[in-house]
């Protein structure tokens, strides 16, 4: 029997929708908000591409490699805490309580709480970076430049805050909610993939915090001894382990769950203890939860800081073994979709968006963990070069592929409305083509010798023409979204308006029938 | 999608797992904080160079401290107890004991920061002294908030085994934040 907390109450309606903990409307909330933002950063990373391109060797010219920079930065950080986190985080939250049988989100009010912190120390992010501060500046700074530097580390750490919050409601949702006699197996891989991220977020994320506070420590008040200095780098170098392999992993781990979901086959209850049941879905429900659990534990990366540890960490054992094993997974995975779709035991159309965008998102990981093997190997000197920018690419554009994916996959559960096929289609197509181009790029880069943070010199220019090209199809894929996105909730919000005001004109005539 | 039935009982109070996973990840930002600290002041003493000049810290206060968060973690694990057990007027007494010996933590960390007479910028080392035992004092002052919030609880409702759930998820958090005392203890105030 259902409990009083799991017994499923009424979904509110209208304003108190958005100010009531329902998942229903939390999910999307996030989910449109981030595709908002997702498309704004498209435009920044854009922008970006194209300076890059207009100032191949910044030279003296510190001012343009200023605004380089914060363009550069904020796009990192408006990709991973504005877009792929509370938009994997706002699928999950939708999903999650119907994939494992619960009504509910476990603290409804606090997810509710973690949207709106995170949107407000999102307006902080941007307000902030945009009136001078941003996450270090590279040629001084003033001290009014200073303080929005310091406001800008505290907005990012209510975002992440926000996030993690988000990331334990879900985690406690499966757990703790899901039906008696129910396993973690039986909840699907997209449970299993967010439970499994909150657990990486939640050995991340502080650490990415504790950096933070260090840094806030030292910058306000008196005059700082190193870590809050601004103007010369060294704070972004403090926090730029979170972009780079592994830490950046940790994005993929939903990715793999929304894919496998979509992809794979759900094995049949009945072949669970059976010695007939198909080895397909027998590797579904043992082989995916394993390869996604491998790939999370070697995504944990707060132990690896380059400004702490040194830069010779990165030639030790554990460092190199980690990001060269991170590629089984992710080929296991690789091997068991493609081994559906030979056999035709796909869950799916092969040519729906949402298989189109899930297996674009299996094959940007795929290709993204080999781009990370090859970093990992000393002698190629890839360390520190635009191969960081290539892995940082792959991982945030897969990430987001598989958000198109479970959008168009699951819109009628999230939107009460359906996305157009061709528009998620098209925009799947040009977010992998983006990825693709985005990663040879910066890796040709990387092979080159251009660092990551600055422009090297001549001779990338038709590499850099491609990287700007693949972040043109990025903002066009966006811009697709977000149009669908906009359409769909407002297809939603109609058909459920009108099947309210149908309700009520039924509850209307029963009334005057009683009376 | 394929979608199970809608669920029965929960198998273990979402409010234990939620605590579970908050206090973890408190603890990990905290310890990721003292191994900063340790890394950066192994650095410093491999250059030859001194991090807190000897004296600086005594070590008297930060042995006192150790001592009553341990007396807080007994006085909250009591406060369990006596919710499974009904005890209301034990309860009450070892929530507000347990509230008092958090303040007992302040106050001695008060004479720790006016004794050492440390400025945070007066050097790395005391930078990261005052992060750590700064994030640290964080630290016990949402284990007492989250505590004075479940001695709010008993007052004001039902004492007994509807709260026990939350007084051992703030129990939980007290005696996480113990732990986290323990490593400043040992890594910051013994090892200094």
């Amino acid at each position: 029997m259902p409990t009083t907390e799991d017994t499923a109450q009424p979904s509110p309606t209208g304003l108190k929708s958005v100010i009531a903990g329902d998942h229903t409307t939390i999910g999307p909330l996030f989910i449109i908000a981030s595709v908002i933002f997702g498309a704004a950063a498209a435009v920044v990373g854009v922008i970006s591409a194209a300076e890059r391109l207009d100032h191949t060797s910044f030279g003296d010219d510190l001012n343009a490699l200023n605004d380089w920079f914060w363009s550069w930065s904020l796009y990192r950080i408006g990709i991973i805490f504005l877009v792929v986190m509370p938009l994997l985080l706002g699928i999950a939250m939708t999903l999650t309580p119907r994939l494992i049988g619960a009504s509910r989100l476990a603290f409804p009010r606090a997810a509710l709480g973690a949207f709106w912190a995170w949107l407000f120390g999102a307006v902080i992010v941007i307000v902030a970076s945009l009136s001078g501060g941003g996450w270090d500046k590279l040629n001084g700074v003033t001290a009014n430049e200073n303080d929005a530097i310091a406001l800008t580390l505290l907005g990012t750490g209510m975002v992440i805050f926000a996030l993690l919050t988000g990331a334990i409601v879900v985690a406690t949702t499966v757990i703790a909610h899901r039906p008696t006699g129910v396993s973690l197996l039986d909840a699907g891989p997209l449970a299993w993939s967010m439970m499994v991220t909150a657990a990486v977020w939640m050995f991340t994320l502080p650490v990415f915090v504790a950096n933070l506070v260090i840094v806030y420590a030292d910058m306000r008040g008196r005059a700082p001894i190193s870590y809050g200095t601004a103007g010369n780098g060294d704070i972004w170098r403090q926090l730029d382990w979170i972009f780079e392999a592994p830490a950046i992993y940790g994005l993929a781990i939903p990715a793999l769950g929304i894919a496998a979901q979509i992809l794979i086959p759900a094995a049949k209850a009945a072949d669970n203890n059976s010695a007939t049941a198909h080895p397909i879905e027998i590797a579904k429900r043992i082989g995916v939860p394993v390869a996604i659990g491998l790939f999370a534990t070697l995504a944990f990366g707060g132990w690896s800081q380059d400004f702490f540890a040194g830069a010779e960490h990165r030639t030790q054992l554990l460092y190199v073994f980690d990001g060269i094993v991170i590629a089984v997974p992710m080929l296991a995975i690789f091997g068991l979709v493609t081994l559906c779709a030979l056999a035709g035991r796909l869950n799916v159309s092969m040519f729906s968006t949402s298989a189109i965008a899930a297996a674009a998102a299996v094959k940007i990981l795929v290709l993204t963990t080999i781009a990370g093997a090859l970093r990992v190997i000393e002698p190629l000197e890839l360390f520190d070069t635009r191969a960081d920018t290539a892995i940082f690419s792959g991982v945030a554009l897969a990430a987001i592929v598989a958000g198109i994916a479970a959008i168009w996959h699951w819109t009628p559960e999230t939107f009460c409305s359906r996305a157009p096929q061709p528009v998620g289609a098209a925009a799947a197509v040009f977010m992998g083509s983006s990825a693709v181009l985005l990663i040879v790029a910066h890796m040709g880069a990387g092979f080159d010798g251009a660092v990551n943070m600055i422009a090297a010199g001549d001779g990338i220019d038709a590499l850099d023409r491609a990287a700007l090209a693949g972040s043109l199809l990025f903002a066009a894929a966006m811009a697709l979204v977000l149009l669908s996105t906009l359409a769909v909730t407002v297809n939603g919000i109609r058909s459920s308006t009108a099947t309210n005001n149908e309700g009520m004109s039924n509850d209307d005539a029963t009334v005057g029938a009683s009376a | 999608m394929q979608a199970l039935p809608l669920a029965g009982p929960s198998r273990i109070r979402s409010g234990m797992v939620g605590t579970l996973f908050a206090t973890g990840a408190a603890v990990v930002a905290f310890c990721a904080l003292v191994a900063i600290y340790v890394q950066l002041r192994q650095s410093t003493l491999a250059d030859g160079e001194v991090w807190l000049a000897s004296g600086t810290i005594e070590m008297g206060p930060a042995g006192m401290m150790m001592a009553t968060l341990l007396l807080g973690s007994i006085t909250a694990q009591w406060a369990v107890q006596a919710s499974k057990t009904h005890d209301r007027p034990h309860g009450f007494i070892a929530l507000g004991l347990t509230l008092v010996f958090g303040a007992a933590v302040l106050n001695q960390f008060w004479f720790v920061y006016q004794n050492t007479g440390l400025a945070i910028d007066d050097s790395t080392a005391a930078l990261m002294f005052f992060v750590v035992t700064g994030s640290f004092i964080a630290m016990l002052i949402g284990a007492m908030a989250v505590m004075l919030v479940t001695t709010l609880r008993a007052l004001l409702g039902t004492f007994g085994r509807e709260l026990a759930h939350t007084t051992q998820a703030s129990a939980l958090f007290w005696h996480a934040m113990v732990i986290c005392y323990f490593l400043i203890w040992y890594g910051v105030f013994i090892t200094k």
